[in-house]
């Protein structure tokens, strides 16, 4: 396996994919994990706990310039941009919103792009605006692997349709072929 | 939708010609945001190219103020993570009343969200006049706060749920006037408050304070920058005094972490050891 990054971005329906995904995934997951998931800003507490409930991946809000190890998922902080820099550490950002989001999907994915270049998986569930899209397309771009949910199987399927739109991924799974798919890089 | 999409060569470049459009050194910016930041600006702009960029900003210089704004000022927000205001009330501020001394210090005020927070809630407390508040900004063109701090109301609904949250109460609107569809602080919020220009790294700045606000600002900048910034700024720091980072930034090096207890893990509000 050549890929050295798994990047999810998702918003409103997403949750329980992400729940699914991550109570799927080994412990031992051979790769870094990055969620950027929309979230209410000003909500610092519980959403790690939440998602930790059903997951053997151990998830933490990480600090700025932390180096992502394999088997963690790092989930983007309320209020807070997370970046991937040319040194693949985490870089956090205050800067303005994008796409009325922070943390904005787009970002995470076209810094991670920018970082991994096609050694990057990138995935986009749920969400109910096109946040995302033009990240996904650029790890597209780059020659890394995309997923999109599909938009059917999505409880709100806007931003997998975005993705759509603009980029052809790899792949158009389920939330179960997405978890498959993922568990079998192990 | 207009895509400009900047190379490492082109960040070096606008780096490189910011020290002459501004006097200001952009290389100084972690590289990932730098690169984002510009690209936001062009397409806000419709600028298509880096080089594109390079010649309005070289042809027209009000496209310069907005750069550097874009650059270096984010949403303003009063009392982000109402925690951590809480915090600072509840444990630090309740000393004040035996301390008339007490200075609080805010390095790198640009736009002023931190400073006007802290200034609402030294007024909250009644403690105005013992509190001394000093803020300082590294450059004249960043000073948004010298230049009449006034804020856009549409936006303002942010700042009042967070003061609720905090406070409890949501008539935030006591402290400002109206002007239009701008919102003007009270005058009185800056009684016992001084403004000076300042450069974290090498000011010369000779008062010892009993709380440095420096959130979100680290977070900009390279790891060397960092380090430099932070060496200077614990130096002004009094013995039991504190230093307030972002809540995802702390103290990276392992000298400067021996001075400081960690007072509050959560809000990453650091104590000096006595």
């Amino acid at each position: 396996m050549s890929y050295k990054a798994l990047m999810i971005g998702g918003s409103a329906g997403s949750f329980q994919v992400i729940v699914h995904i991550l109570s799927h995934l080994p412990e031992d997951f051979p790769l870094p994990i990055f969620l950027s998931l929309h979230r209410l800003k000003h909500v610092r507490n519980g959403f790690v706990e939440a998602l930790s409930i059903k997951s053997k991946i151990k998830i933490i809000e990480p600090h700025d310039r932390e180096v992502p190890k394999p088997g963690i998922a790092y989930l983007a902080p309320a209020n807070y941009h997370m970046l991937i820099g040319v040194d693949r550490r985490i870089v956090l950002s205050t800067s303005s919103q994008v796409n009325h989001s922070r943390p904005s999907i787009d970002l995470s994915f076209q810094t991670a792009a920018d970082a991994y270049r096609e050694k990057l998986l990138g995935v986009i569930l749920s969400g109910a605006n096109k946040d995302g899209a033009y990240g996904l397309k650029k790890v597209s771009d780059y020659g890394g692997f995309t997923i999109v949910q599909d938009p059917k199987d999505s409880q709100i399927g806007t931003m997998p349709n975005s993705a759509l739109d603009i980029m052809k991924p790899n792949k158009i799974l389920t939330k179960e072929g997405i978890s498959e798919f993922l568990n079998q890089l192990k | 939708m207009t895509v400009c999409s900047i190379h490492i060569k082109d960040v070096k470049e606008i780096a490189k010609q910011s020290k002459d459009w501004f006097g200001i050194d952009l290389g100084d910016i972690i590289y990932v945001t730098l690169k984002i930041k510009i690209e936001q600006f062009c397409k806000t702009y419709k600028l298509t190219s880096s080089q594109n960029l390079i010649e309005k900003l070289n042809t027209i210089p009000a496209l310069r103020d907005d750069f550097l704004s874009f650059i270096f000022f984010d949403e303003f927000e009063l009392f982000r993570d109402p925690a951590f205001w809480r915090s600072i009330k509840e444990s630090i501020l309740t000393q004040v009343k035996t301390d008339i001394q007490f200075r609080v210090f805010f390095p790198s005020c640009h736009q002023g969200a931190e400073l006007l927070s802290f200034l609402i809630l030294r007024e909250d407390l009644g403690l105005a006049d013992k509190i001394q508040v000093l803020f300082a900004s590294q450059h004249k063109l960043l000073n948004k706060v010298g230049k009449g701090f006034v804020y856009e109301e549409r936006k303002h609904h942010l700042n009042i749920s967070n003061y609720k949250r905090l406070e409890g109460e949501d008539n935030l609107d006591k402290y400002f006037v109206q002007k239009m569809n701008k919102l003007v602080p009270e005058k009185k919020l800056f009684r016992n408050t001084m403004y000076f220009d300042y450069n974290e790294t090498e000011g010369a700045f000779r008062k010892s304070v009993n709380l440095i606000i420096y959130r979100n600002k680290l977070l900009n900048y390279n790891s060397n920058l960092q380090l430099q910034i932070t060496n200077h700024l614990i130096k002004k720091i009094k013995l039991g005094g504190y230093l307030a980072l972002g809540v995802k930034e702390k103290l990276i090096d392992d000298n400067n972490r021996e001075l400081f207890i960690v007072f509050n893990k959560k809000e990453s509000l650091y104590k000096k050891k006595i």
